[in-house]
């Protein structure tokens, strides 16, 4: 029903990115449904497996992964927006950059300069339609991309300064950065934001597969229709992972809810204490309780992956 | 002198538009003749920065005076920048030659910050 929001070459372009690397995304609509556990503990699975893992960690308002891997966040990359800045004395006040801004940022008081007052997103359209350079570029920085390495797994990490907007240009730098090595990595796992906006949508670009991580809540279970819905206008093939699957409620509407969207239940994960623990520690469960109930079920799903992917 | 009245139609007889940023139309009148001349606001559909863009067209046509229902914060700044004074406040029932004769008594009170609507209109952040 919502497959025709994109036409095939809006979403060839979207999708497109140099390099052969399979990526893999952690997704899922509510916030605070176990994503990021879920992509740390597959990657470090498929880096346990052997594999060189690029785990990106696209949740650019509130990046955690290497909290929950206990990894610093190194080689830090100022992501920068270019912002107009006037030099009076060549401004003609023809109105030019006035006339060019799609967002109506720019304001010309009277025989006066431009000010920019408005929600500058870095287009330069304004400072390239300047017929006399009186623009000039004033770079600002929005945030940074990060990158640890860690045996076999490589965290990309973006992160957006409070009270900026640009959460998707991060998340476009930080694929930029990955793609530059892209092609070293056996795999690239994309964990995403919450919700189902912009900053969710440039995460989601390239991936070959999404697994949707929800609850057995009514919000879990609202939240992953929206996000089942951007997969399939995406075009982007979804599974269902239901965590704290054994929580009393309303687990029984997640097969209704599945079988309408023609998706699987890749994996149910029942609340487990030992994970709670390696959650708090900060450490991955397959590595510290590998034989866990929970750890099983992450290097299952890793091997699932392996043999769909990686062969 | 010149005064800008946003209004949801042409002239005179039309009736006030409360907002400014999105408002149809602005009529132009010099409350000493009452001539008068009323220009689409190009800003009307804008999908952001309506209110400086509307600013920018009243500026332009070298208003002196906005009477209008509130202003958000962005038109605020822009119209303080271009020194043009602001008067809000007006209901979207009255006409525009009521607004203006109110102007030209001395009944409308200046502007003392930028307005916020609940729930419809401009999108105005500060």
């Amino acid at each position: 029903m919502t497959a025709e929001v994109f036409t095939a070459r809006q979403l060839e372009a979207l999708h497109d990115h140099p390099y052969a690397t399979p990526v893999i995304a952690v997704t899922g609509g509510k916030g605070g449904v176990g994503k990021s556990t879920v992509a740390v503990n597959i990657a470090a699975a498929l880096a346990a497996r052997g594999h060189a893992v690029a785990l990106v960690d696209a949740d650019t308002e509130a990046p955690n992964n290497h909290i929950l891997l206990s990894l610093p966040l190194k080689d830090h990359i100022d992501v920068q927006v270019a912002m107009p800045l006037v030099e009076p004395s060549l401004c003609t006040h023809c109105g030019d950059c006035i006339a060019a801004c799609r967002r109506n940022a720019l304001f010309l008081p009277p025989d006066q300069t431009p000010i920019l007052m408005g929600e500058c997103n870095g287009c330069k359209a304004c400072i390239n339609a300047c017929p006399t350079g009186a623009l000039l570029t004033r770079w600002m920085s929005v945030g940074a991309t990060c990158r640890t390495e860690s045996g076999n797994l490589t965290l990309f990490s973006g992160e957006l300064l409070p009270g900026r907007e640009e959460s998707t240009i991060i998340v476009r730098a930080l694929k930029d950065r990955l793609a530059a090595e892209a092609d070293r990595f056996d795999i690239i796992v994309v964990d995403t934001a919450p919700g189902v906006h912009c900053t969710v949508i440039a995460a989601l670009a390239g991936a070959g597969c999404a697994y949707a991580v929800t609850e057995p809540t009514r919000v879990g279970m609202h939240d992953l229709g929206l996000i089942l819905d951007l997969c399939e206008m995406l075009a982007i093939p979804a599974r269902i992972i239901l965590n704290r699957s054994n929580l009393s409620g309303s687990q029984a509407t997640i097969a209704p809810e599945a079988a309408s969207k023609d998706v699987t239940v890749a994996a149910s994960i029942p609340h487990d204490s030992i994970l709670l623990q390696s959650y708090v520690k900060g450490l991955p469960v397959v590595g510290t309780n590998p034989d866990s109930p929970a750890a099983r079920i992450f290097t299952d799903l890793a091997a699932r992956i392996e043999r769909e992917w990686l062969k | 002198m010149k005064i800008c009245i946003t209004a949801s139609g042409h002239g005179l007889d039309a009736r006030v538009d409360e907002r400014f940023g999105r408002a149809p139309f602005f009529v132009l009148v010099d409350p000493d003749t009452m001539q008068h001349e009323t220009i689409a606001n190009p800003a009307m559909d804008a999908g952001q920065g309506a209110g400086i863009a509307a600013a920018q067209s009243v500026a332009q046509k070298g208003v002196n005076a906005v009477l209008t229902g509130f202003v958000g914060p962005k038109a605020y700044a822009a119209l303080q920048a271009a020194g043009i004074a602001i008067y809000d406040g007006l209901s979207a029932g009255m006409e525009v030659k009521t607004a203006v004769k109110n102007y030209s008594d001395g009944l409308l009170r200046r502007s003392t910050g930028a307005q916020a609507r609940k729930g419809s209109a401009g999108r105005g952040r500060s």
